[in-house]
């Protein structure tokens, strides 16, 4: 019986003392018994292993009733929203000839102001031409291309002076200098049997020079 | 070992049902509470988009009741853009506009060859044409001049002329050739979801309509 009080004498330190009596200094002495101890532990391991286990599955199945629920909710929800939708496509649908109409002219606006602001306006080459040719100049021939940035020109005349004249004319900023900027002869023959000289003038056009600002388009 | 005797062991009913409890709830959240949950954030983000869509739908209804008590007008409007650039490629039409053109400028027409049809810029299809006259420098100024202002849109994109000799009559003339373009739009394909984005007091629309009712119908 006295012995089972003594459970463990760990770390005890024996000395002999000078009489030769033994000394047993006792550091610790645990007075449960250890499967007791142990049974304890255990039973409180399986009480925590209880609670963590069910309250796993309670808060799951709340959270999984919830997550139902929701769902469900929402989903009633969009079944409204999308009824309004059906609805709203029917009483659009009754304007439809309305729509086409505005549609048309929301596409056409666009088309029409991009067309007018990208166009290049040839009249205002043959003019600029037409007003910087001295009355010796025939002019014999034009080709110009859309965005290209030089236009060629022939034609022949009787006199040099003229021909001077035509290309000076051609860059005035009175007269074909509004759209040309620059007027190069390219080249110059002289026919001893008719004594005209055919000419040709590459001219170079100013930047957008044959096109109108939306705001000059009549 | 069968089944009953294994979970008649007492450490199976101690351990098992905490831990399978644990599991169950594992499986439970994996693939009920959590996939449920994010299927509640997908159906709130689509009703939100839904329901977007559905104030966008009664604003354009709104804006359509409004245009529909202007019919008259929309009409009318729609008139003047559709002869500029018309709902379809109408060929035969600007032939007859070009060949009407030519006569009111005394220019005499030598070819007029439809060229196709090709995709301009955005909703934009272009006619492409070849032309070809015969006439004085003056009726080739009022040609290009014409075909600027005429009803149904026609764009230069180049233009050559020589002067030639008329064998009977030794006088001079020019023979101009140009490539035309004229444009259309395809007919609109009207969604619900389309937003409407044509006004009267749009500046785009009312500068295009200004510019329109300038022009010369042949």
């Amino acid at each position: 019986m006295f012995s089972c009080l003594v459970v463990r004498l760990p770390n005890n330190q024996i000395t002999r003392q000078p009489n030769n009596q033994i000394m047993v200094e006792k550091r610790e002495i645990e007075l449960i018994p250890r499967e007791i101890e142990a049974a304890k532990g255990l039973a409180s391991l399986l009480t925590r292993l209880r609670l963590i286990g069910l309250g796993t599955l309670g808060v799951a199945a709340v959270l999984s009733a919830a997550a139902w629920g929701a769902t469900a909710a929402q989903a009633v929800r969009l079944n409204a929203v999308e009824d309004s939708i059906t609805s709203q496509i029917e009483e659009l649908a009754k304007h439809a000839d309305t729509e086409k109409l505005a549609f048309g002219l929301a596409v056409k606006s666009q088309a029409i102001t991009s067309i007018f602001t990208q166009r290049n306006y040839f009249s205002l080459l043959l003019n600029a031409v037409s007003s910087s040719t001295p009355t010796g100049i025939n002019v014999k021939g034009l080709s110009a291309t859309k965005d290209a940035i030089v236009v060629t020109i022939s034609g022949d005349t009787t006199s040099y002076e003229e021909l001077s004249k035509f290309l000076k004319n051609l860059i005035d900023t009175s007269r074909g200098g509004t759209v040309f900027v620059e007027a190069s002869l390219t080249s110059v023959v002289q026919d001893s049997a008719t004594g005209r000289a055919s000419f040709v003038i590459e001219l170079t056009t100013r930047n957008n020079g044959l096109r109108k600002p939306l705001e000059e388009v009549k | 070992m069968d089944l009953r005797t294994l979970t008649n062991r007492p450490e199976i009913k101690t351990i098992g049902i905490p831990l399978g409890a644990f599991f169950a709830g594992i499986v439970l959240l994996l693939f009920l509470a959590i996939p449920g949950f994010n299927r509640v954030l997908e159906l709130q983000n689509e009703i939100t988009a839904e329901q977007d869509r559905l104030t966008k739908m009664v604003e354009k209804t709104r804006k359509l009741s409004d245009l529909a008590s202007q019919g008259d007008v929309l009409a009318k409007e729609f008139e003047l853009f559709n002869r500029a650039v018309p709902t379809d490629s109408a060929v035969p039409e600007l032939l007859n506009q070009i060949q009407s053109i030519s006569n009111s400028t005394g220019e005499k027409i030598v070819a007029l060859q439809f060229s196709g049809v090709e995709n301009g810029t955005g909703t934009v299809r272009e006619v492409r044409l070849r032309y070809a006259s015969e006439g004085s420098f003056s009726n080739l100024q009022r040609l290009v001049e014409a075909f600027e202002d005429a009803s149904r849109l026609i764009d230069l994109s180049s233009l050559r002329f020589n002067q030639r000799f008329d064998d009977a009559t030794k006088t001079p003339f020019y023979s101009p050739e140009m490539s035309l373009v004229s444009f259309y739009t395809q007919e609109p394909v009207l969604r619900p979801d389309n937003p409407l984005t044509f006004s009267f007091s749009d500046p785009t629309y009312t500068r295009a309509s200004e510019i329109l009712k300038t022009l010369t119908s042949y």
